[in-house]
């Protein structure tokens, strides 16, 4: 939904609203979002800063963000970001969209396989895109909730190093949290 | 770039500094920036993040660097069973190695879910409020504390800091000079949340609270007991204030509006509070008439007051954009949305949420004064009325409305 065509830099939705073009590490793929969406990154909005007025005339070039993920992202931002981006803190402007709708929405968003999973936390990350971040941390959380070690380690991908024994020493040393 | 394909190698007293790039089909979640994984741990509850140290050797020390605990001694019960003393004294344990293992980084947030004995009051109480001096001094922003079977005794003197900004209290006891301390150490203080609270200091002043929300089951007990006593508020800084669903008793009083100069929206709900004094409501609604959102419940034995036909208890709201009356279910509600839409020209969107099917009819004495033009504002956009389908109350509610002068495309149910 998010993923536009290669369309020129000057930024402008039918509405007048002002918009910004992000591009993918690869330069694959260009985006033109709403500036309410663009600004829930962090990150973005340092580069819009820093750049000054150039910025949109070529797009912002995300270096650490493939095509894919960044699709993605924007999904999420547009869901997510406020009517208007021109909000005070007085008036504080609710999203666009009720707050059981985006709950569902981030419920449905983050069912998709792990490697993507890893893409949007790492992604959220370096955009600094803070709602994304607690999304995407918490919905691995909720991986290791209830699981035993094994269980953990078959879910997230991860190989114990440790013997038998080294894992008994673990225990035996924060004992008192088992 | 894949290094060598095999885990790293075991040596003995050697440090694993970087995870072994092992070129898999499926990813895992060891690659991701190491930051990360203490965040994902900051999730979990804090014993469920502390036994991940088995998971692997990266995983051994991550739990040390989570910048958010969530303690809940419910992670020590019994299967099946519920808390008994031996899960809480281990979980007492708990809380005392963590906070003392974790590596000194400072907490962004500490959640703590804890058990009160009503044979230990005291007793009880002396860990948390350890506790909490020690979430304080690593510099948490946020601190929650539910406690429940029992009340927690806080010690005011435990709350200094410069880095609290926001801090919610389940079931905590605020004593004399809770308010003070509050003002006077935690100058960066701007969200309370208070839930089941008694309230034994009434005088609640702070420059810095932004949100402030005194909810369900709270209730103001000054000590000592002097029936005279009125709360009061002073908040100059204040935009939202949820005052609401409190246990009150026959001749509790609302507080006395200071100072909320600020304030940009209200929720209000006096449903428990009986008969109170008309000067106490006028002084009150006063204090709240500059916002431009407000979401607001009469109490018991209030119906006079409301019928009073000079309806002087209602100030002028002159910023009202939305209004919310809630819990309709008097006839005597129909004068105070009188009052209130007369004295709000600037309202854009009216919300009635009617509560029973019991009021069918207007009264006879109000329609006739709803044909005097009882609305004059002419920003009035929408009127949503909220029951269930098929209410004939919402019927009479709409010709109610038309009389006073409200056109039809602006009035809509929802259920």
């Amino acid at each position: 939904m998010a993923a536009a065509a290669d369309s020129s830099g000057d930024g402008g939705t039918s509405s007048g609203e002002k918009t910004i073009v992000l591009v993918s590490s690869d330069n694959s793929a260009r985006f033109e979002v709403r500036e309410a969406a663009a600004l829930l990154s962090q990150t973005v909005r340092r580069m819009i800063d820093e750049a000054g007025a150039d910025a949109s005339g070529d797009g912002i070039t995300l270096p650490d963000v493939d095509a894919k993920t960044l699709a993605k992202v924007l999904e999420y931002c547009n869901k997510h970001a406020p009517a208007s981006s021109s909000s005070s803190a007085a008036e504080a402007a609710p999203p666009a969209e009720g707050e059981e709708d985006l709950e569902r929405f981030d419920r449905e968003f983050v069912r998709v396989d792990m490697g993507t999973l890893y893409s949007l936390v790492t992604a959220a990350s370096y955009l600094k895109i803070e709602g994304l971040l607690n999304l995407t941390c918490q919905t691995i959380a909720d991986m290791i909730k209830g699981k035993t070690p094994e269980q953990i380690r078959k879910t997230l991908g991860i190989t114990s190093e440790f013997t038998p024994e080294e894992e008994d020493e673990v225990r035996r040393e924060n004992a008192w949290a088992f | 770039m894949p290094g060598d394909p095999e885990p790293m190698a075991e040596t003995s007293g050697a440090m694993v500094v970087a995870p072994a790039r092992v070129p898999r089909a499926e990813p895992g979640i060891n690659d991701l920036p190491r930051d990360l994984l203490p965040r994902v741990l900051s999730c979990l509850d804090a014993r469920e993040a502390v036994q991940t140290c088995v998971l692997s050797k990266l995983w051994r020390d991550l739990w040390r660097d989570a910048r958010r605990i969530n303690a809940s001694c419910r992670a020590f019960e019994i299967d099946g069973g519920g808390l008994d003393d031996h899960g809480r004294s281990l979980f007492k344990e708990f809380v005392n190695r963590l906070l003392m293992l974790r590596n000194p980084v400072s907490l962004d947030e500490f959640r703590l879910w804890y058990y009160i004995d009503g044979d230990k009051l005291y007793a009880d109480a002396a860990e948390p409020n350890l506790w909490i001096r020690h979430a304080l001094l690593c510099e948490a922003r946020s601190v929650e504390i539910f406690a429940w079977h029992d009340k927690l005794e806080l010690n005011p003197a435990v709350c200094t800091s410069e880095h609290l900004t926001s801090l919610l209290l389940y079931s905590v006891v605020l004593t004399n000079g809770f308010f003070k301390q509050l003002q006077n150490g935690c100058k960066a203080l701007e969200r309370l949340i208070l839930q089941e609270c008694p309230i034994n200091d009434i005088e609640i002043a702070s420059q810095t609270i932004k949100f402030l929300s005194i909810g369900h089951i709270c209730w103001f007990h000054p000590r000592p007991y002097d029936p005279a006593h009125q709360p009061s508020l002073s908040l100059p800084n204040l935009i939202h204030l949820g005052f609401f669903d409190h246990l009150a008793y026959d001749g509790d009083r609302i507080p006395l509006v200071k100072n909320m100069e600020s304030l940009q929206t209200a929720y209000i709900d006096l449903l428990k509070y009986n008969d109170l004094p008309v000067d106490d409501i006028r002084q009150f609604l006063l204090g709240l008439s500059g916002v431009t959102k407000l979401e607001f419940c009469f109490g018991f034995g209030q119906e006079e007051l409301m019928m009073g036909m000079d309806l002087q208890w209602c100030p002028k709201f002159n910023n009202l954009k939305f209004l919310s009356l809630v819990n309709w279910y008097l006839d005597a509600n129909f004068y105070e949305l009188i009052a209130f839409l007369q004295n709000s020209p600037n309202l854009e969107h009216l919300t009635l949420s009617l509560k029973l099917k019991q009021h069918a009819k207007v009264p006879g004495a109000l329609m006739g004064w709803a044909g005097n033009r009882l609305f004059t504002g002419e920003h009035l956009k929408t009127v949503e009325i909220i029951c269930s389908k098929d209410d004939p109350a919402f019927h009479s509610h709409r010709e109610f409305l038309l009389a006073g002068g409200i056109s039809d495309g602006q009035i809509h149910i929802k259920q």
